[in-house]
């Protein structure tokens, strides 16, 4: 099956060149200490140094350190951020609309109500009240982003295990005998899991999104740069120095644009049409 | 010899590269005359939607004519701009469609669905387009057209929506109508109606009719003429009582071999007079509301009693929202009744719960209508036969090796194990099902409409499934239907459902000859093709 | 009066939202590392000791929980939203002022962003697979992929810095005197950029949504009716077509109200556009939790009144819409 599911990836074009490009990015940041041999905070130019110099790709920041190992470095924050985050709000999702789903009643109106209120808050406003009450940190920053993020996920867990709940080969399952929990896993969840999945790979792309913007209000961790960061910091010279601002910009923009035709690329493989051959 | 109003004459439609065969529609002439209903007979893939949608001009871009033509009244039709088409359709020819609940808009009154016809095709002012429209509403035999016009196709029924529909198919009194399967969706009381009706406006206004079907009564109902199509080719065309009495095509006649036809006497069967299954006074109500006002209280099952004796098949024949479906969905504890009790031998299914209630379920498994969505598409067909011996204690090597036993008993390959439900087709994918359910060694199977979404001839087939495993395991089956003619083929007593209750039940031959009440006697008239059928 | 009563549970549902959030901004102040009073009064050692102590008996803060909490609830119901201890002034009075702001600016670029999205999403749909469809959906897919505040940057760097066209900060030249027409063109000028850059990746996710929505209604049977009445293109596509398409985008746009309320606060940010997300910006500068928790506060308000706006909208569009 999962075979399958891979040729039909690669048949998209986009989603297979994305790939390609987000595995280069993760790579470049994991290899950062071997690709750049200075560091992100160290001065080790004039400052305000142009881009497409002699030595530095990316030009200077006002301190003289090299664009280019922010780029790079800060790559490691943004997306290990975007990951951490997701997995623990995709986790989150899961269990709360699974629940939701699974047992209704009551406790599908509580889990509901809750996830509600969730969803009408504003997300961002709340994501930085939290990462300035308890002091920004890559952790606060982490568990913001996560408990604004799983929302989307719990409710379309729901629906996911509402609608399945109601498919014949679940009346099936139950007539032979078999155990709640067994139908959950093996009959529920693996028709479940495929949207979640791609919900979640988009969530990567919003997650990498709020965490530029937390950091570029200043909220970020203090002792590591990220991209959003260091665009907040070319903001107040812009007019000398764009370079600082631009090319960490196009890092993201590159960066979320990939996860998302990754994700898209996901969602045309593990979501086939299921009305193929319909044989009378 | 007057020019017939529509002759295709070696029409070909290619199919794009990733069909399952090159033509949709094969070199196919037919013709038909001014005052002529002509029934376009097939099974799924026999090509004769396209054909249909092609006379229209409405083939989707990725099916293309490659050779023909086609002459509405001498000119050919097939070649021509879609603006000069545009003028043809809706005021020359017009089409409806299966479902009448998804081909009108659903936001639009139907007084503006029908009048855009009118005002699209004809410069003239709104008081008379008003009578027009009237006038339509009025001549399929809808009451009350002010009401229905301003109504939103949600507030009313199934079979008056497709009224509407020939409404506005017929506003402008086109020469040629083309019906695609229009009364499949509906009930058998609701389709006797339309058919009906179709037959009375085709005569009253001399038209052409084209009917697309795949059921041989509706031929005999109201055809003039019929044309057969199979894979795309023409295989028989004719007058439609002599095709039905003298068919000359082989594929003709395994069509018609396959339409259930009424018994005359009792079904000769052994079956034991012990009573497997007994149903007392089982009631089902459903509420159907919110928090915030009263709920509506729907009693679905009324007060079912029955019994059912070992080897026997008992159907149980409804239309929807008879109850049928929620009936079989109580039997087999899926929900839980309100009332009344079921007992399978000596076993009382309804009070169990919990671990006995488990042990006790594969007593009584159920086949379910949907060969597509009975089966997990994510697993190999044979674990998801496995898993229910595997829960009723069997160890898995075990499972696995009477899975492919049962896949042998049911006509597949044993070694078809490790195949995905995609692989097989529909007709398969039941033998499948009823592999799964057997493996269990019920002593009742609930069939919940199995064959309603088959092919006829697959349908024959697995119907003759049916009746061998039940001869081989001496199974009870109730078999669920809303089509009289399967209940007729395969059952020994029929129980007439209506509104939740059980208005007739009697042995099968008893209750098609001499039927006791009302309900029953209307069910039976409405049957396609009754006479034929006889 | 059905319309009545859904308007009375999204109202119930407003209260209940006021009453979580407050419960939270409650929980959230005693939650955080650190001195309750000292969050109150503004961390980064703004006050003295004296200072703290009075705050801690004015809060009650040495009191019992539940006096607390009722005596929290009872300043709420009054419309007392807290005090700035850093601005000197009633929180209330902070965000009604520059309230006005932000909502020009969001409902400026809502409308934009709707207008945009919808026209884009329509046309690529018609053209699907063609070149137009590619164009128009490799720009929304890199507008999808842009930070807000970088898209702002870009665009004052292109119009403001390089090309000297529009102004990048604030909303309004100080000393005009021109008279109503001036003014309202000069105020123009700078709700211009923010507002594009707010409304630009909205623009995006509406253009994708009616892409897919008019695809998907075209493929259903009554557009083929439509087509079999020989009704022309234009009338199909106006009559039929967009107006089942655009209600997924109805429930949608009011799902994104309180994104759009966040995003608000970043392009605040950037231009020096006086609402109250420059406000809570500020605030969270200068560590004035009183104030970001009144912003907090009321954008969710906020939220809640775009929601029942788009529950009507929507019940007014699908006449199908039961109250349950």
């Amino acid at each position: 099956m999962t075979f399958q599911v891979l040729k039909i990836f690669l048949r998209n074009r986009g989603a297979t060149i994305g790939l390609f490009v987000l595995l280069c990015i993760v790579g470049t940041s994991t290899l950062a200490p071997f690709i750049s041999p200075t560091g992100p905070w160290d001065m080790v130019g004039r400052p305000f140094t142009p881009p497409f110099g002699d030595k530095f790709l990316f030009g200077t920041d006002t301190l003289g350190r090299d664009i280019f190992a922010g780029i790079i470095y800060g790559g490691r924050v943004s997306l290990m951020v975007g990951l951490i985050a997701t997995l623990v709000s995709v986790v989150f999702g899961l269990t709360i609309g699974g629940a939701a789903g699974f047992f209704s009643g009551r406790i599908d109106f509580l889990l509901m109500r809750l996830t509600e209120l969730f969803q009408t808050i504003p997300s961002f406003v709340l994501a930085i009240l939290l990462v300035a009450i308890f002091e920004p940190s890559i952790v606060s920053t982490v568990s913001a982003i996560a408990l604004v993020s799983w929302p989307p996920i719990a409710r379309l867990t729901r629906a996911e295990f509402l609608a399945l709940r109601n498919q014949d080969y679940v009346a099936a399952a139950v007539s032979a005998g078999r155990t709640p929990w067994d139908i959950a896993i093996h009959e529920i969840l693996p028709n479940a899991l495929p949207p979640i999945i791609v919900l979640g790979s988009l969530g990567v792309a919003t997650a990498i999104l709020l965490e530029s913007a937390i950091s570029f209000l200043g909220l970020g961790d203090p002792n590591l740069t990220s991209w959003g960061y260091m665009i907040g910091a070319g903001r107040t010279v812009l007019r000398q120095a764009w370079w600082m601002s631009v090319f960490p910009g196009i890092a993201i923009i590159a960066t979320v644009l990939v996860v998302n035709l990754v994700g898209e690329g996901l969602n045309d493989a593990l979501n086939p049409k299921l009305n193929e051959n319909r044989n009378r | 010899m007057k020019q017939p109003l529509l002759s295709i004459r070696n029409l070909s439609i290619d199919l794009p590269e990733r069909g399952d065969r090159l033509k949709a529609v094969e070199d196919v002439s037919i013709s038909l005359s001014r005052n002529e209903l002509l029934c376009i007979v097939g099974e799924s893939g026999s090509g004769k939607s396209v054909l249909a949608h092609a006379i229209m001009g409405l083939l989707p871009k990725e099916l293309k004519k490659s050779s023909g033509e086609i002459r509405l009244g001498g000119e050919e039709i097939s070649r021509i701009s879609e603006k000069d088409f545009r003028h043809l359709r809706g005021s020359e020819i017009a089409m409806i469609f299966q479902e009448p609940m998804t081909a009108l808009n659903p936001l639009m009154r139907i007084g503006d669905q029908i009048d855009e016809t009118i005002r699209y095709h004809r410069n003239l002012p709104a008081s008379e387009r008003l009578t027009i429209l009237y006038d339509a509403i009025d001549a399929v035999g809808l009451t009350d057209p002010e009401r229905i016009a301003k109504s939103y196709p949600y507030q009313i029924s199934g079979g008056q929506r497709q009224r509407v529909m020939i409404a506005i198919a017929l506003s402008l009194e086109p020469k040629l109508l083309i019906a695609d399967e229009p009364t499949t969706a509906l009930d058998v009381t609701t389709q006797a109606q339309i058919l009906e009706l179709l037959r009375q406006i085709q005569r009253d206004r001399q038209m052409g009719v084209i009917f697309i079907t795949h059921d041989f009564g509706v031929v005999a109902e109201i055809a003039d003429q019929v044309a057969v199509l199979k894979q795309g080719k023409l295989v028989e065309s004719g007058n439609a009582e002599q095709v039905l009495s003298d068919p000359q095509h082989p594929y003709t006649v395994q069509l018609l071999n396959a339409v259930p036809k009424f018994p005359k006497e009792a079904r000769v069967k052994l079956h034991s007079e012990d009573n497997v299954l007994v149903v007392q006074g089982l009631k089902k109500i459903y509420n159907i509301g919110g928090l915030w006002r009263k709920g509506r209280k729907i009693v679905a099952v009324n007060d079912v009693s029955f019994t059912l004796a070992k080897g026997e098949t008992l159907s149980v024949v409804g239309e929807s929202g008879s109850g049928k479906s929620s009936l079989g969905r109580v039997l087999m504890h899926l929900s839980d009744a309100d009332a009344g009790s079921v007992h399978i031998g000596d076993c009382a299914m309804s009070e169990l719960k919990g671990l006995a209630l488990r042990r006790a379920r594969r007593r009584i498994q159920m086949v379910f209508q949907d060969p597509y969505s009975s089966l997990n598409p994510r697993w190999q067909v044979g674990k998801q036969i496995a898993r229910g011996m595997h829960a009723q204690g069997r160890t898995w090597k075990e499972s696995m090796e009477s899975a492919s036993h049962w896949l042998e008993r049911v006509g597949l390959d044993g070694r078809s194990l490790n195949r995905y439900p995609h692989e097989f087709s529909g007709g398969q994918r039941q033998r499948i099902a009823i592999a799964r359910a057997l493996s269990l060694m019920p002593d009742v199977i609930i069939a919940d409409e199995p064959v309603s979404a088959l092919d006829v001839t697959v349908q024959e087939q697995v119907l003759r499934l049916f009746e061998s495993i039940q001869e081989e395991f001496q199974l009870s089956i109730v078999f669920i239907t809303h089509d009289l003619r399967i209940a007729a083929r395969i059952s020994d007593r029929i129980a007439v459902m209506n509104k939740g209750q059980i208005v007739e039940l009697d042995v099968t031959h008893k209750l098609l000859n001499s039927p006791k009440e009302e309900y029953t006697r209307s069910l039976i008239s409405a049957v396609p093709g009754r006479d034929w059928v006889d | 009066m059905r319309i009545l009563l859904a308007i009375f549970r999204r109202a119930m549902q407003a209260l209940l939202v006021v009453l979580a959030v407050s419960l939270m901004n409650f929980t959230l102040i005693r939650l955080a590392p650190g001195d309750p009073a000292a969050v109150i009064a503004g961390q980064s050692g703004a006050a003295d000791e004296q200072y703290l102590k009075d705050l801690r008996a004015e809060f009650g803060l040495d009191q019992p929980m539940y006096v607390q909490i009722a005596a929290y609830y009872s300043q709420l119901f009054q419309f007392d939203l807290g005090y700035s201890y850093r601005q000197k002034q009633p929180v209330l009075d902070l965000v009604l002022e520059r309230l006005p702001n932000t909502l020009l600016l969001t409902m400026s670029a809502f409308i934009i962003a709707l207008a945009v999205g919808i026209w884009s999403g329509a046309l690529a749909a018609r053209h699907r697979g063609k070149w137009t469809d590619f164009g128009i959906s490799s720009i929304a897919m890199l507008l999808y992929a842009s930070p807000i505040f970088f898209t702002g940057l870009m665009l004052i760097l292109v119009f403001s810095v390089g090309l000297g066209w529009l102004p990048a900060f604030g909303s309004q030249t100080f000393g005009e005197n021109g008279g109503f027409a001036a003014s309202f063109l000069d105020r123009l000028q700078y709700l211009v950029l923010p507002a594009t850059t707010l409304s630009l990746l909205y623009a995006a996710t509406y253009m994708k949504l009616t892409r897919t929505s008019v695809l998907e209604v075209l493929r259903l049977d009554f557009v083929k009716t439509a087509r079999a009445k020989g009704l022309p293109q234009s009338r199909i596509m106006n009559a039929h077509v967009l107006r089942n398409a655009l209600l997924p985008i109805i429930t949608v746009a009011g799902m994104q109200a309180g994104h759009l309320v966040g995003g608000a606060v970043v392009v605040e940010t950037v231009f020096a556009w006086p609402g109250i997300g420059r406000l809570a910006f500020d605030a969270l500068l200068q560590r004035d939790y009183p104030v970001l928790m009144g912003v907090f506060l009321i954008t969710s308000v906020l939220v809640v009144f775009f929601n029942i706006l788009t529950d009507i909208g929507y019940r007014l569009f699908d006449p199908r819409v039961e109250i349950s």
